[in-house]
């Protein structure tokens, strides 16, 4: 078995699909290019996937991980990677590509990742609000096998950020965290629509 | 080793920036907002600015069921491989993206260029089931066309309607230019490069459906004229202006060389049935006396297991699906099965495919085959017993017996199954309340059967899930002539049944009485019902198939403000001489022959299967008369 890793991008009008419906989406185009990928064993088996870091539906992505196993068949192919990384690109819907890949990545620890937010705010009012105001925004969760809604606060979180001015409004790049602590652009989303400010659109530019 | 694969795989894109705008800040409010998106992997993107004629093809309900529907994809990929159409697909808008785009004024688009569908040459509907009927008005309605045939003046946008529903499209046929009766594969292109011509020469609507009445299998419902009596039924339906007198319904003679899609587009998000799905023939050889489809779709043609090989391999390799549907009216009467499933499995076992059979026949079931193709997959089990007497089943024709139910039963358990469906009717014509014990009995001798079986593991219980669906006379079928149940006698009967099953192990379910009386007003409805299907769909009706959006009263006061009663079209038992609203509509099976049926069906005495013997419902004079059924095949 070979470990392989490939880094796609998610963008244009792709943004509206789940992160299950991803995985459908990369199911399907690793089976219609016949990728020599190591199969789950058991009563259903599935091409073995793994690309833990979701994202929320509307979000756009640069460059998310997408690790999979090759069979031994494979494993002494030095072109392998680059050779499942052409064929799987073929194979995807409109907005999905494949940008990259890597023989035998190193595990991946992410802590953080980086967003680009524009939004419809002037640049000087979008600066004082995530200066100024306490910014909050409600999730739910699981609490005791019940489920539950907690109000996450997101102040603390924001401090590695710049705002900028852009057409229609203004542009936000925010380093947020992810992984095992994750903060999801969709909460910054909620804080700031409670501020008036409404988001246009949230691209994650990388995962660190 | 690090690196980036080579670039290249560029798709030309054109998309309507205007509506591509409006839509972008509605998107991530509405749920499942890639049902509107397009983007699915083998949709087929053409410019359609530069194409001869464009065709919105429409589905009446919404993208996860439309998308699981295989008439579609057929009818998709053969319009789009004429070099001359553009064709798009169409869904019916969820509650909430309607409401956002009435609000922000956005018409009705289709998927792939996001082009609104007024602006289309042509816009067909597919139509499989009577309660979309308001669905079609307001998908016209919210692309910003008027829903009235006679109110559209111009040639282009022309509306054309087909599927099942179109055997009987009288309560529809005002707001169609045309309706395709049967089958769809070549008539759709030869009325479309009609089209093409007439918008060439400018001609008017007029002239142009004068000529489209010519296409055999055109139905143009203006052409025709009728005449009630003062009892309100049909005195006569008159062609006028060269239309024919009856419109016989399009057959495909030879499945294996007719087109069939070599790939599909393949949803990104979830719908009902997510699979490959490949026919294996058409019509049906059973004859059981309420199935529209087993009469509407003979005679029976099949497809070479080669063929059905072929589809399915090429569907597989295009799309990455990983199961297979293999589909027809009674699967287990498929004469090539031992052969197909031989092909199937010399390459479905070693690339993971699934392949699903349902439909099959309890005194036919094909062990063997099951269990070959179970060492991918287990799936589902169910009965379609239908009636819970043998005298009940014989007036239906459903010709199986209890020794045969319980033997599939028993062999269904001993291969370590727990669980099974059973499917019944009630409001059958002869029906009596010893026909409904007969359910619980069944259905209770069945979950004993579990018990006996040695194969059975300790602990766990069985789990039997009774169905009992309203019967629903349809047109075209010898049950044509029958009254459904009143809808308290109906609920009188759901009633008892539920009284008679004590067991927690079987598990009941109806479905919605109202629903049923709808449908069974509409399906055998005539064309004064139009002025019903639009004062229900203007009053607030849409989405009816959906239970929680079923407006009953809506409907009831639409039926009273045109003076009509759905009873009429529902529960009335017709004379033999009648003159019905879809008798100028020949689907194959002659009148005489359906009579026959039904005579027999009163006197409880069932009709051999057609393979036994030819009971001549004369179907297959539509293929010169050849029928798959008939050769000893």
């Amino acid at each position: 078995m070979k470990h392989v890793r490939l880094w796609f991008s998610k963008t244009g009008l792709a943004v509206f699909t789940s992160h299950l419906d991803t995985q459908r989406v990369f199911t399907r185009a690793l089976r219609e290019a016949g990728a020599d990928i190591w199969y789950t064993e058991g009563f259903n088996p599935r091409p073995y996937m793994s690309f833990p870091y979701p994202l929320p539906l509307g979000v756009a992505a640069l460059r998310e991980p997408l690790d999979l196993k090759l069979n031994d068949s494979s494993a002494s192919d030095p072109d392998a990677a680059k050779k499942t990384a052409d064929a799987v690109g073929r194979c995807l819907p409109e907005g999905f590509e494949i940008v990259g890949y890597e023989n035998d990545p190193e595990d991946l620890t992410v802590t953080g990742a980086e967003y680009v937010f524009m939004t419809d705010a002037g640049e000087k009012e979008l600066g004082r609000i995530l200066s100024e105001e306490k910014l909050s925004a409600e999730k739910s969760a699981k609490s005791g096998g019940k489920k539950v809604i907690k109000t996450v606060e997101l102040t603390p979180c924001l401090t590695d950020r710049t705002v900028s001015d852009a057409p229609g409004g203004s542009r936000l790049d925010i380093s947020l965290p992810c992984g095992a602590v994750n903060v999801s652009p969709a909460l910054l989303i909620d804080a700031l629509r409670g501020f008036g400010v409404r988001t246009l659109s949230v691209v994650r530019t990388r995962i660190f | 080793m690090r690196g980036s694969p080579v670039p290249g795989r560029r798709r030309f894109m054109y998309r309507n920036t205007e509506i591509l705008q409006k839509i972008l800040p509605i998107l991530p409010e509405v749920q499942k907002p890639a049902s509107y998106t397009g983007g699915e992997r083998n949709s087929e993107v053409k410019d359609i600015r530069s194409c001869e004629l464009s065709y919105a093809l429409c589905f009446p309900d919404f993208y996860d069921i439309g998308m699981s529907h295989l008439g579609i994809k057929i009818l998709y990929s053969i319009a789009n491989s004429d070099e001359r159409f553009v064709c798009e697909r169409v869904f019916a808008p969820r509650p909430d993206m309607e409401d956002a785009m009435r609000r922000n004024g956005v018409p009705l688009f289709s998927l792939e260029s996001l082009t609104p569908v007024a602006d289309f040459d042509a816009i067909g509907f597919s139509m499989q089931y009577e309660p979309c009927y308001t669905n079609v008005l307001n998908m016209l309605d919210l692309a910003g066309l008027p829903v009235y045939a006679k109110d559209r003046t111009s040639l282009t946008p022309l509306v054309v309607g087909g599927g099942p529903c179109a055997v009987n499209p009288e309560p529809v046929a005002p707001f169609f230019d045309a309706l395709l009766i049967g089958e769809g594969e070549e008539v759709q292109g030869e009325l479309l490069s009609l089209l093409a011509l007439h918008k060439k020469l400018g001609s008017s609507k007029e002239t142009f459906l004068r000529e489209a009445a010519r296409i055999p299998g055109v139905y143009v419902p203006s052409l025709y004229e009728v005449s009630y009596n003062p009892d309100g039924t049909v005195k006569y339906v008159a062609a006028t202006g060269g239309a024919p007198e009856k419109v016989t319904k399009r057959v495909i003679a030879d499945l294996d060389g007719v087109a069939f899609p070599k790939k599909v587009a393949v949803p990104m998000t979830e719908v009902v049935f997510d699979r490959a799905t490949v026919e294996l023939f058409r019509g049906c050889t059973r004859g059981c006396r309420f199935c529209q489809a087993g009469f509407i779709y003979r005679p029976i043609r099949e497809k070479s297991a080669a063929t059905v090989d072929r589809d399915c391999r090429e569907l597989i390799r295009s799309t990455g699906y990983d199961e297979i549907s293999l589909c027809s009216l009674s699967s287990s009467d498929y004469t090539q099965m031992p052969e197909l499933i031989d092909r199937l499995l010399s390459w479905t076992i070693d690339e993971k495919v699934n392949v699903a059979l349902p439909s099959l026949r309890v005194d036919n079931f094909p062990e063997e085959t099951i269990r070959k193709l179970s060492a991918v997959r287990k799936s589902g089990l169910t009965f379609a017993c239908e009636a819970g007497t043998q005298r009940l089943r014989d007036v239906i024709n459903k010709n199986i017996t209890e020794d045969e139910i319980m033997l599939a039963a028993e062999k269904a358990f001993s291969d370590g199954r727990s669980s099974v469906k059973m499917y019944f009717m009630l409001g059958l014509p002869t029906e009596t309340d010893e026909d409904i014990a007969a359910i619980a009995r069944l259905a209770q001798a069945v979950c004993d059967k579990y018990y006996q079986s040695p194969a059975r593991k300790p602990g766990k219980n069985v789990s039997v899930s009774v169905s009992a669906a309203s019967f629903v006379p349809k047109p075209f079928t010898p049950f044509q002539w029958e009254a459904q149940d009143v809808p308290e006698e109906l609920a009188r009967k759901t009633a008892l049944l539920k009284s008679l099953v004590r067991s927690r192990k079987i598990s009941l379910g109806f479905n919605e009485v109202d629903m049923s009386l709808l449908e069974a007003a509409l399906a055998r409805g005539d064309r004064r019902t139009s002025a019903v299907v639009y004062d229900a769909w203007r009053s607030g009706c849409k989405y009816d198939s959906w239970s929680d959006w079923l407006k009953t009263d809506l409907w009831l006061a639409a039926f009273k403000k045109n003076g009509l009663d759905p009873a009429f079209y529902a529960s009335r038992q017709r004379p033999y001489d009648e003159v019905f609203p879809w008798d100028h509509i020949d689907v194959g099976v002659r009148k005489e022959f359906l009579i026959a049926e039904n005579e027999k069906a009163h006197r409880a005495v069932s009709t051999p299967q057609c393979r036994v013997k030819c009971a001549g419902c004369g179907a297959n004079r539509l293929c010169g008369g050849k029928c798959d059924a008939l050769e000893g095949k």
